[in-house]
């Protein structure tokens, strides 16, 4: 009796000094132990991690010790396979990630039905070398995919959090008391207000922010979805809500531009939306709230009442001017936090810039225009030269009046085109003027007219072969005298006056916009 | 802010997609660029940022995949993504649709689906930036077509 109390104390003193985690899960998957260095690695006291249960998941959740159970959780195979290894972790309250390497070994009782599990974790952070992606971890390939789809997720997460609602402005204070009303009561929520506001964002943020929810997020667009796509992202949430395990699990179908829905899929939610499958939170997003077009006859009122129990109401920028600075100032540091380059902020001319442009485009505009005005920034402070011009120009224009605009020439256009489709068919028919006029559907004898009427000379024989498939021999090389390609293919080749192809042809169809931005 | 302009890009190795989403597709449909890397879809978002990105992943592949296609929602707002992945990304299939995924194509049968999203959200803005001469002569389909280049490394692969 003695010398097993004196084991159980050696035991315990082993435990409670070694540097390695160790702990001990029933056959439920419940925390029945852990030693204090366990306690140190999750930042938790071993009252609250204890009788925590641990379940195969990768969600997010905002309930920490829901969320460090489920990254100590080992792979559901161990009790049928034995021991093996695997990579437990998860993500810190301060965004980093932590994940290490995990022995398991199944411990069998003296009851047949009763089993243990012993983790025994590495003492380290599970190294990574230059370039992979993953520590490698001799497991499964769903045990690989599981491990990863935790990190992707909980990278995913960090984005999405209440601090990153930034603004002084009673716009924006309100928006914050908006959404943490939201996430308390777990209604279905719909976030309205212009497009590029960020109302996805919000809504994401309402999902990671929710404390019983660590599914997934379903989102569906529903401007461009039909009937079957709509039905495919059902199924796709019907299985997210499967993996993401038990109640109170929650999956969160996120039904962007809820405005744009058609009428046939807007028939086909409300018979889903009428019989919800337990677990799921549904959020949307809209240009126009949902229930004043109900009431207009516009969107079907049964739906706009069970989507839309809170709504938010997201600022447009315009009207909280004083905030973006500070949104400003945020993506900078984003930046910073993202590359190697690190800036301190903008100058305040350019933030007087900022602040005073309409931000047509929202938020998404702004962070375009910053994203911008810091890769091209050589310093370390964002000036007015920075930003791109289409913002200098906005300011500018303000200074100055409104230049005509330039007319379109109509027989340069139609002249132009000719020269280009008589060209590009002589070129693709290898200077046959016969095939040609074949092929652009004209006689002989007017295509030798119209080229001599454009004063066209015959395409040289290494004419530019790349649109000409139906070419025997082998490709010649490339020509100077190609015609104009679209920008998106590859670089505009250089003329002889040193201008781009684009530059030298006239584009009609480009009008002076006086300096403002489209 | 200016007009998004969009295309229609499909990321993928082999061309098979490319050749049955060009099958599914009415011959008035949006014109197919496929593409081999990311280093060719990145130009061309930056013309037209609010394209249409088909990707394909597979069980190597997926997480660089799901790394790009993140980084150009977050980086092109208007820009809208499906994945075309391979049986054995299945389970993925939720995630996928988590990081933006307007859509997934785990065989070919659901392209047609696929395709008439993309059509759909293509059809919301004006084709790419084009000369009044390119947009001509691209309804007839005689700019150059893309040539995707198979000695191209792929990012990130």
């Amino acid at each position: 009796m003695s010398r097993a109390r004196s084991n159980i104390q050696v035991l315990s003193r082993l435990l409670a000094t070694t540097s390695q985690p160790v702990y001990l899960l029933d056959d439920r998957r419940i925390l029945q132990y852990c030693n204090p260095a366990l306690c140190d690695w999750t930042g938790l006291d071993a009252g609250r991690i204890q009788s925590a249960r641990c379940d195969y998941h990768t969600g997010v959740d905002g309930n920490e010790v829901m969320r460090i159970a489920a990254g100590l959780c080992p792979p559901p195979e161990v009790f049928e396979v034995g021991a093996l290894s695997g990579l437990v972790g998860f993500r810190r309250d301060d965004g980093s990630s932590t994940q290490r390497l995990a022995h398991f070994v199944p411990l069998s009782g003296a009851d047949a039905d009763a089993s243990l599990l012993l983790a025994i974790v590495a003492s380290h952070d599970a190294e990574r070398k230059p370039g992979d992606s993953a520590p490698s971890v001799p497991t499964s390939v769903a045990n690989q995919l599981h491990a990863r789809l935790r990190e992707l997720r909980n990278a995913l997460g960090a984005q999405h959090r209440l601090e990153q609602l930034v603004g002084e402005s009673p716009a924006a204070r309100r928006l914050r008391e908006q959404v943490s009303v939201a996430v308390q009561t777990g209604a279905p929520v719909t976030i309205c207000g212009p497009a590029g506001a960020g109302r996805e964002h919000v809504a994401r943020t309402i999902h990671v922010a929710r404390a019983t929810g660590h599914g997934g997020i379903i989102p569906v667009d529903c401007a461009i979805v039909d009937v079957a796509s709509l039905e495919a992202a059902l199924q796709a949430l019907r299985k997210s809500l499967s993996d993401a395990g038990q109640p109170p699990a929650v999956v969160s179908l996120l039904l962007l531009d809820l405005d744009r829905l058609t009428s046939e899929c807007q028939t086909q939610l409300l018979r889903w939306v009428a019989a919800p499958l337990p677990g799921v939170s549904l959020l949307a997003t809209a240009g126009r709230s949902p229930l004043a077009l109900a009431r207009h006859g516009e969107f079907q009122g049964a739906l706009a009442m069970a989507l839309s129990v809170i709504e938010v109401e997201l600022p447009r920028l315009v009207d909280r001017p004083d905030d973006i600075r500070l949104l400003a100032q945020l993506l900078v540091e984003q930046q910073n936090a993202r590359g190697q380059r690190q800036l301190s902020g903008f100058v305040p001319e350019a933030l007087n810039l900022l602040s005073a442009y309409p931000w047509p485009g929202e938020l998404d505009e702004l962070t375009q225009v910053v994203n911008e005005a810091v890769a091209h920034c050589p310093g370390a402070v964002v000036g007015v030269s920075d930003l791109p011009a289409s913002i200098r120009a906005w300011g500018q224009a303000q200074h100055r009046l409104r230049p005509a605009e330039r007319p379109i020439k109509f027989d340069d256009v139609v002249t132009e085109l000719q020269r280009e489709l008589i060209t590009s068919a002589l070129a693709r028919c290898r200077n046959n003027r016969a095939k040609a006029a074949e092929r652009l559907g004209l006689s002989r004898a007017r295509l030798l007219r119209l080229i001599e009427q454009l004063g066209l000379v015959a395409p040289s024989p290494d004419w530019d072969p790349v649109v000409d498939e139906e070419a025997d021999s082998p490709a010649p090389p490339r020509a100077s005298n190609r015609p104009p390609e679209a920008s998106d293919s590859m670089p505009s080749q250089p003329t002889t006056e040193g201008l781009t192809a684009s530059e030298a042809r006239p584009n009609f169809w480009e009008v002076d916009d006086g300096g403002e931005r489209g | 802010m200016a007009e998004a302009r969009a295309r229609l890009l499909i990321w993928e190795r082999h061309g098979i997609w490319s050749r049955a989403w060009r099958s599914a597709s009415t011959p008035t449909a949006c014109r197919v660029h496929e593409l081999r890397g990311a280093v060719e879809v990145e130009p061309l978002l930056e013309t037209a940022r609010a394209s249409f990105i088909a990707i394909e992943c597979d069980l190597a592949n997926w997480e660089s995949r799901c790394h790009a296609a993140l980084k150009w929602a977050r980086d092109y707002g208007q820009v809208r993504f499906a994945m075309l992945a391979c049986p054995e990304l299945v389970p993925l299939e939720p995630w996928f649709r988590e990081i933006g995924a307007v859509d997934v194509a785990l065989e070919l049968r659901d392209l047609g689906r696929v395709a008439r999203l993309a059509q759909r959200h293509l059809s919301r803005y004006r084709p790419a930036d084009l000369s009044p001469v390119q947009r001509c002569l691209e309804r007839w389909g005689w700019l150059p077509e893309f040539k995707p280049d198979h000695e191209r490394t792929e990012w990130n692969s």
